[in-house]
């Protein structure tokens, strides 16, 4: 494995580690798609190499570095994001009443 | 939306200063509605290639729109003019739509940008989904799913995936 691979496993690792411990002890759950949770992950990942930061995926990096920590996950508008539509904007993490209707809808 | 509904007639004011229906599309065999944007860095690494499908497919009667509904107050980046100058600086030959009642997305029941909806020629929804399984990296797509399904509808067979899971930013909505 190379230094760049090595990199990329451990920013995985860090940020499926990061994304655990919120669910775990935060107010939130993953979206119910977990090929789109996935995605995210990945994302986080690839900006936690290239920038240092695991910058939101959904948002372009270079304005997300002007604003500070403030795209940096779990974001700043990620609590009005799921307030509003259930789901933070990259869809990652969600309310868990969005998740029950969710699996109700596709019953 | 399920495979099999029927296309949402819509009327929407498009970066080229004209209204666009879902009735001007009569007579293109296949319809390709995509729930786009301007900033979505998902939308932007896959810009290239939806432009190419459109290049690809458009002379075999396929006709793609690009439908941007999001909250352009939370987003102003967006709004119309930005809209306009996008379609422009990148040469879109595709209708660039705003939908700002959010009423012609929420009819396709669509979640994110890009999200790729797929009508036949009576507009039956025939496909749904992503363009393809690799938005980092054009080189390692495996699988070309809107374009296995344009070829697949165009030689009138079923798309070999008539569904897949979009992934991207999620819409807006107001």
């Amino acid at each position: 494995m190379g230094q760049d691979d090595e990199a990329r496993a451990a920013a995985l690792k860090r940020v499926r580690k990061f994304v655990a411990s919120y669910t775990t002890r935060g107010p939130y759950t993953l979206y119910p798609e977990p090929e789109v949770v996935e995605n995210v992950v990945q994302g986080l990942a690839d900006n936690l190499v290239e920038h240092g930061k695991m910058y939101c995926p959904c948002a372009p990096v270079e304005e997300s570095k002007a604003k500070a920590h403030h795209m940096v996950c779990p974001c700043t508008p990620h609590r009005e994001d799921i307030e509003r539509q259930g789901y933070c904007d990259c869809a990652l993490f969600a309310s868990h009443a969005f998740v029950e209707a969710e699996r109700l809808r596709r019953k | 939306m399920e495979i099999g509904s029927p296309a949402p007639r819509f009327d929407l004011p498009g970066t080229d200063g004209r209204q666009h229906t879902l009735d001007e599309s009569a007579g293109k065999k296949l319809l390709v509605l995509v729930v786009s944007c301007n900033h979505c860095p998902y939308v932007i690494a896959y810009e290239e290639r939806i432009m190419a499908i459109s290049r690809t497919y458009g002379p075999r009667g396929v006709q793609l729109v690009a439908i941007n509904a999001n909250d352009a107050t939370r987003y102003p980046d967006d709004a119309m003019e930005p809209m306009i100058q996008r379609a422009r600086s990148r040469g879109f030959d595709f209708p660039y739509v705003r939908d700002d009642t959010q009423l012609t997305v929420r009819a396709l029941g669509a979640r994110f940008t890009p999200e790729v909806f797929v009508f036949d020629e009576a507009r039956t929804l025939r496909y749904h989904g992503r363009v393809d399984d690799n938005h980092r990296d054009p080189s390692k797509v495996t699988s070309h799913d809107l374009a296995d399904a344009l070829d697949a509808l165009l030689e009138g067979r079923p798309p070999p995936n008539a569904e897949t899971v979009p992934f991207g930013c999620s819409v807006k909505w107001k």
